[in-house]
């Protein structure tokens, strides 16, 4: 019990760090913007507490009450300087101007609310029976990711060279996760299956209540119902979460990114740009698709708005995104040069050979043809949901707003980029592709199927609503 | 009619989504409920025949190991020699009297038995051993 007291406060403690740093950036009065700030920090705590006890526990070997107290001194100055913020400036996030809660009679607002909370609470009794089940993770969990966190909790001092030695273990992988539970069994005084447990459940609810609160900001408390459960619906994503695999955490700072850019389209708050550009770091220092996904992002903003009418802010944009993404990304570098174990992906992109193999069309072609049918079986729905959300799209109809429609337009941009990126990857790696796709490609989809379904409804007429058609700027 | 459609996308959209949510929390549940009773020692198969003569054959029996049958074994190695590697549990019963444990390193069932009050009773080849609870005393 104590153990769980004392993991359950060291959430708490990265958790409303976060929430503080989130609040820096972005304010908001009004039901969604407040809970999408408290989804958001949970993620961006856990990255910042991350990089805190890496720098000061891990390289400079300092003793745990050290990034404890920073992380402390640093809650106690970010919820400082937030007030000082706030007297300067007015709220700054997209916002509602009037609520579209259901009706004023009693029985929408009692099936809305069951709508939200049954689905939830199923998912999370799912997690913990599995994780009673399986408490130390299936196979990526424990051989990769909680592995890692045990050389950085048994062997702190020669980290590197053990991790360099684990050659089989993917060691050139970031270590935010790691990290994230090392924190934990330090804070706890042991290794326990409790502390990769708390983090995979952080971050799968954060990614739902992230989509959640977005959407609900963005196209009112349907459309968010409808995203929420169609992705508590993936019964995969869930499974993924509580299998303890980082991809959970990678979809989670994925979507925060495409979020905030989508905030930012509407808002023309500069600071949430920014926000962004630290939630597509976090991605890098989780997984290194997040590099590839955060790069596609940026190009697709840029794309996207060129021929806008906010091309003329756009290289402040950059410099924004780019100055915040910098700082997770440096950590991510310096963290790979200690280990000094290159990345499969760098390792085959150095190679002309590898280049050659683009040329091979039998070789493209099954790894296109992977990407349909895998796609096709993604979940394990009565109807395909390809289908159910292509039939939902025709009854509803499109956006009539031109400015949310084109936040969706950002997120579907960023996804088609990653794939083709992706897609490039297959074909250039030197293992057998069947064997990679098969291992991977699933995978690959649930990191981007939340950011697909926000991009998606901002695409789609809200249900229930018609009195909107100007987006929602404060 | 705008109502009534937009009532029948979303009816399409959550059947299938709360479907597939609550099915994936009935199966688990099922699992969950076969995995938790107890088992016999004769359930376990032939490998642990042998310790039947050990008085084991009557009594609620758990299961564990410490890593999934199909590792490699240099994988098996560096994680239980160099990082002491947490045997992951399987563990078939809620209260098990005794416990058959399939580990591969004899420092690992030690120190398992250690941490969670048993003690060794037999081993046998193959890394299979048989722990029995200890009374707290």
């Amino acid at each position: 019990m104590i153990l769980l007291l004392r993991e359950l406060l060291g959430v708490a403690l990265f958790w409303a760090l976060g929430v503080a740093i989130v609040r820096l950036f972005a304010r908001g009065s009004s039901t969604p913007a407040k809970f999408l700030i408290l989804f958001l920090g949970a993620g961006i705590g856990a990255g910042t507490s991350s990089i805190i006890w890496f720098l000061l526990y891990v390289v400079a070997h300092l003793k745990p009450i050290f990034p404890i107290a920073f992380e402390i001194g640093s809650l106690s100055a970010a919820i400082w300087a937030g007030h000082r913020i706030a007297e300067r400036r007015k709220e700054q996030v997209v916002e509602p101007k009037s609520s579209d809660f259901p009706g004023s009679r009693r029985w929408p607002k009692l099936l809305f609310a069951l709508l939200v909370v049954a689905p939830a609470l199923s998912s999370a009794a799912y997690f913990c029976m599995f994780s009673w089940f399986v408490p130390y993770g299936e196979w990526d969990g424990w051989a990769i990711w909680n592995l890692h966190a045990r050389v950085l909790f048994n062997a702190v001092h020669f980290w590197a060279s053990e991790m360099a030695a684990l050659g089989y273990a993917h060691p050139d992988y970031p270590l935010l996760e790691p990290l994230a539970i090392m924190r934990l069994w330090v804070l706890g005084g042991r290794e326990s299956p409790l502390g990769s447990i708390l983090i995979g459940f952080v971050f799968t609810f954060a990614t739902a209540g992230v989509l959640f609160s977005a959407i609900a900001l963005l196209k009112g408390w349907w459309q968010a119902v409808v995203g929420t459960v169609t992705l508590l619906g993936m019964s995969t994503f869930v499974h993924l979460g509580a299998a303890q695999y980082a991809d959970v955490p990678l979809s989670f700072f994925l979507l925060s990114a495409v979020v905030l850019v989508a905030c930012y389209t509407v808002s023309r708050n500069r600071y949430l740009i920014a926000l962004a550009g630290l939630a597509g770091g976090f991605a890098a220092w989780t997984k290194n698709e997040g590099w590839l996904f955060t790069a596609a992002l940026l190009f697709g903003y840029c794309l996207l708005v060129f021929r806008q009418e906010m091309k003329t802010g756009l290289r402040r944009d950059i410099q924004c995104f780019g100055v915040a993404f910098a700082i997770p990304a440096l950590i991510t570098v310096l963290a790979t040069k200690m280990v000094g174990s290159p990345s499969d992906v760098l390792r085959w992109a150095s190679k002309l050979d590898s280049w050659l193999r683009l040329l091979e069309w039998k070789r493209i072609s099954l790894v296109l043809a992977n990407f349909g049918s895998k796609l096709w079986s993604l979940d394990n729905w009565i109807i395909n949901p390809i289908l159910v959300l292509a039939a939902f799209a025709l009854l509803v109809g499109v956006e009539p707003r031109a400015a949310i429609r084109r936040t969706g337009l950002i997120g579907f941009a960023a996804i088609l980029l990653t794939l083709i990126g992706e897609i490039g990857i297959y074909v250039i790696s030197e293992h057998d592709v069947i064997w990679y796709v098969n291992t991977s490609l699933q995978r690959l989809y649930l990191q981007l199927v939340p950011v697909f379904i926000f991009s998606f409804l901002m695409f789609c007429r809200s249900p229930f609503l018609s009195g909107r058609t100007e987006p929602n700027v404060v | 009619m705008s109502i009534r459609r937009d009532t029948i996308a979303v009816i399409l959209l959550l059947t299938p989504a709360l479907w597939s949510n609550f099915h994936q929390l009935l199966v688990q549940w099922k699992s969950f409920e076969s995995a938790t009773a107890p088992y016999d020692v004769a359930q376990l198969g032939s490998e642990v025949q042998t310790f039947k003569e050990a008085g084991a054959r009557q009594e609620r029996v758990g299961y564990i190991s410490d890593a999934p049958q199909d590792q490699a074994a240099e994988m098996l190695d560096v994680m239980h020699l160099q990082f002491h590697f947490i045997p992951t549990l399987v563990v078939k019963s809620t209260d098990p009297a005794f416990v058959v444990a399939h580990i591969r390193n004899p420092a690992n069932a030690s120190s398992f038995g250690l941490r969670n009050g048993f003690a060794v009773v037999r081993t046998c080849s193959d890394g299979f051993i048989l722990l029995k609870r200890q009374l707290p005393k």
